[in-house]
């Protein structure tokens, strides 16, 4: 059925939605490169899968208990990072990306490594899809509200400035680490919701499901999308859901070639945005030059 | 108001600032002069907090603002304007005037739930602001897009408005043209009527000797005067430092 | 005794492998402070190249090494090129667009190798060679090969970059690009020289790394993570850092394989530069401002 698909689609873009608005809070408003993001997705599905796999409990607590471990996480890193900046702490974080991959794919008592964690429970009262549907749509518009006042407030003013020029907003009595450290954590928390309905929702992860080409993925929705703009990452998540399953539909390839064709496309797409359109769609802000300190 | 004792930072081998002790007196216009590499802005960068001290302390009143880290400080009372004035490239002109005036806009749960931006208000004043340095430019305007001279008044109208007790300007008027020069020196006079606390680096003798009621000479790292500016006009280390630099 | 010994040939098989491909790294982005994270992919291309040579067309082994390593730096100019180049010119280009430019790059490139040459492993048994017992160390041919060819190509490479008036003018570029446009050294064919020599090296070590690993499209990830965290440790811009990140790397991971489980290799590894980079923000051996 067709609209079946549709629905299916359609969770999965208010998911990457949450997601990527997530990862533009910390590499759009905060200026952070946070390669290591699909780690907090991760974190976010494992701890809920585990929790309602292996002991049982309520789909909610799982996905609450997600968020938490996410950002409690996020925020350590955020601690340990502090005096790291520019492409060391952008590598520091891929590795932590890397860490978490590596992690999940060898603790096989947990996680059960590369075979991953099967009959992930949807919540009782939206089993089926159309309710699935439901619920995350409204916590897009929550997340995206949230977000939005967010950036729009005196709070996403000093964000901007401390994402501009650091040193300058330390001077303006800006307490910089404590503004980093919420970021660090409210994003923390969004990606593990986000990884946590994505694991309820398809009912199955593995190490795999949180990987570079995942990062991509996200990465491309918000620099397509736009740094720093709500509406921007909504479209993106929207585009960047949809174009898949129209090459999918449109062209008939084996599964193997198709997942390959998926990732250059992806790829490709990110790597044009990037070159001739670093702002993207509706993006507001320019990221520090990559060459000013050589300047 | 501050009080600077046996300061001291060394680069390597260097001694930028070299067992400096002073006291900046409330209500005046202090300026520090002394040749380039004198270690001028380097004192500037260790009472900000912007670099670390390696020996001596620093004393904001009764307070002693060693340890602090740069946001404290700032919180305490120290408005800093910059040499080299680079804005917050995203922001706009309003944007950056409400970073310096506001306080408390880094806290998350008030900002996000409680708080309303109540913007007429705001705004009527910080066009007064800008009225003040003579800066006429739209408060949305993109900061980036402020020239050279505009963006300096504006660094300066930022130390203004930051609540404070002592401003601490990094040249003012360097590579400014002659119409904003006039206008900082008018911006300067105003604020010793009203009492404020000014210390100010500056290159440009002609246009701080008439300005500063105290004058600080700095010559590698070490002070060499401290005195009126009548005084330091006839003073042979000074005269020495100054002649001896250009010769 | 023996168990050291044992060790010391599993660090130094991996570690040189490693090394050559972070040293190359390290001269990128020394040269043109672009973290060239897309190398991983260049490696895996000299290895289908080879594949494709050797494998394919049955062509002697060194015919198929020549086309592996000319594809290899063909690849790189062409990224240097296209993209870091074109980059460059548009102005403002931000630390985060940069990398994730090379990391798409990265993907491009490993797919565009899983969609030719599937996902199915190629093995390359028959270069390995026979075994050879020196007491308890065990080596083949191709691991002597390795041994005897990685320092000797490192030496050549350092001696280089020291002696040479190229690698002098190369290491101006890296000192401050201004100033070497100043005294009259073009920075951009500089910049094509660092990307070309570390193609060359991730060429050498792609086929070598193919023989002795065997290859698969997905390596292309794995070398680039692994291939960073060895050159941040030691620190970025430094050849020496890379060499010695690479050793010291390997030596936890064998330490770690040999004392806990084969499995934690790559978290203890991680666990060490992380470690080091707190300490030592621009790792082991780099400078300051190196990389910030």
């Amino acid at each position: 059925m067709i609209i079946d698909f549709i629905i299916f689609l359609l969770v999965l873009f208010a998911i990457y939605g949450i997601a990527g608005l997530a990862l533009n809070l910390t590499l759009g408003w905060g200026g952070l490169i946070n390669l290591g993001f699909m780690g907090f997705l991760s974190i976010g599905a494992y701890t809920s899968a585990i929790l309602t796999t292996e002991y049982h409990l309520p789909v909610f607590v799982g996905i609450i208990a997600g968020m938490i471990l996410a950002a409690l996480i996020s925020g350590f890193v955020g601690i340990l990072i502090r005096t790291i900046r520019g492409d060391a702490l952008a590598i520091i974080l891929l590795g932590f990306n890397f860490t978490v991959y590596a992690i999940g794919l060898n603790w096989n008592s947990v996680t059960r490594g590369a075979l991953g964690i099967p009959g992930i429970p949807r919540p009782e009262f939206f089993y089926d899809d159309r309710r699935f549907l439901f619920l995350v749509t409204i916590l897009l518009l929550l997340t995206t509200l949230f977000l939005y006042r967010l950036t729009h407030s005196s709070f996403g003013r000093v964000l901007g400035a401390i994402r501009d020029e650091e040193l300058h907003a330390r001077v303006l009595g800006k307490r910089m680490f404590r503004v980093k450290m919420i970021v660090h954590i409210v994003s923390g928390a969004l990606a593990g919701l986000a990884g946590a309905l994505l694991a309820h929702f398809i009912r199955f992860i593995d190490p795999a499901s949180f990987f570079i080409h995942q990062l991509v993925f996200v990465l491309s929705m918000i620099f397509v999308g736009g740094l720093a703009s709500v509406p921007g990452t909504i479209i993106g998540a929207f585009i960047l859901t949809l174009l898949p399953e129209m090459i999918r539909v449109f062209v008939n390839l084996p599964s193997d070639i198709l997942g390959a064709i998926r990732g250059i496309i992806f790829s490709l797409l990110l790597l044009l945005v990037v070159m001739f359109r670093p702002k993207g769609i509706l993006g507001t802000v320019e990221l520090p030059s990559a060459y000013a300190d050589r300047e | 108001m501050l009080t600077v004792n046996k300061l001291r930072k060394s680069f390597g081998g260097l001694h930028a600032v070299d067992d400096v002790s002073f006291k900046i007196a409330r209500g005046k216009i202090t300026a520090l002069i002394g040749p380039n590499g004198a270690g001028k802005t380097t004192l500037f960068n260790l009472i900000s907090g912007t670099m670390k001290t390696d020996g001596g302390s620093i004393m904001l009143d009764a307070d002693d603002i060693t340890a602090l880290s740069i946001e404290e400080r700032s919180r305490r009372g120290l408005a800093r304007s910059f040499q080299l004035s680079r804005p917050f490239r995203n922001l706009t002109v309003e944007d950056h005037l409400l970073l310096a005036l506001e306080r408390d806009d880094d806290l998350f749960w008030r900002n996000i739930f409680f708080k309303r931006e109540t913007k007429t208000e705001k705004h009527k004043h910080l066009r007064e602001v800008l009225d003040r340095v003579s800066l006429d430019a739209p408060l949305n305007k993109p900061a980036a897009d402020l020239s050279y001279g505009q963006s300096k008044l504006l660094g300066i109208a930022m130390a203004m408005i930051h609540p404070h007790q002592l401003m601490l300007l990094d040249e003012p008027v360097a590579g400014v043209n002659p119409v904003v020069r006039e206008t900082i020196s008018h911006v300067l006079r105003k604020l010793r009527e009203q009492g404020e606390t000014v210390f100010v680096i500056e290159h440009d003798m002609e246009f701080i000797m008439p300005l500063a009621d105290e004058v600080i000479v700095l010559d590698h790292g070490r002070m060499i005067a401290h005195g009126t500016p009548k005084e330091i006009q006839q003073d042979p280390d000074t005269l020495h430092a100054y002649l001896g630099a250009q010769l | 005794m023996d168990l050291i010994l044992q060790l010391i040939s599993n660090v130094l098989i991996p570690g040189l492998l490693f090394a050559l491909i972070a040293a190359g790294f390290s001269l990128t982005y020394s040269v043109t402070r672009v973290l060239h994270l897309a190398n991983g992919g260049v490696v895996i291309v000299a290895g289908y190249g080879f594949y494709t040579g050797y494998s394919l067309w049955h062509w002697p082994i060194w015919s198929a090494s020549l086309l592996a390593i000319a594809i290899a730096i063909l690849t790189g100019l062409f990224i240097n090129a296209q993209i870091h180049e074109r980059m460059r010119e548009h102005g403002i280009v931000s630390a985060a667009g940069m990398l994730v430019a090379t990391i798409s790059v990265l993907l491009i490139i490993q797919n565009i190798l899983l969609a030719i040459f599937g996902s199915a492993p190629k093995s390359f048994a028959d270069l390995q060679g026979t075994v050879h017992e020196f007491g308890p160390v065990i080596f083949t041919d191709h691991e002597i090969r390795i041994l005897v060819l990685i320092p000797i190509l490192l030496i050549i490479f350092i001696l280089l970059l020291k002696k040479t008036k190229t690698g002098k003018a190369l290491r101006a570029v890296a000192d401050h690009e201004q100033v070497a446009e100043v005294v009259g050294i073009a920075s951009r064919k500089m910049r094509m020289l660092a990307f070309g020599i570390s193609s060359f090296l991730a060429g050498i070590a792609g086929i070598l790394f193919a023989i002795e690993y065997n290859l698969d499209p997905s390596m292309g990830i794995m070398i680039t993570v692994r291939m960073i965290f060895r050159a941040i440790l030691g620190g970025v811009g430094s050849i020496g850092g890379a060499i010695l990140g690479s050793l010291s790397t390997e030596t936890i991971v064998a330490l770690t394989g040999y004392y806990w489980n084969v499995s934690w290799v790559d978290f203890s590894s991680f666990l060490l530069t992380f470690v080091v980079l707190l300490i030592r923000p621009n790792g082991i051996l780099g400078k300051k401002k190196r990389i910030v």
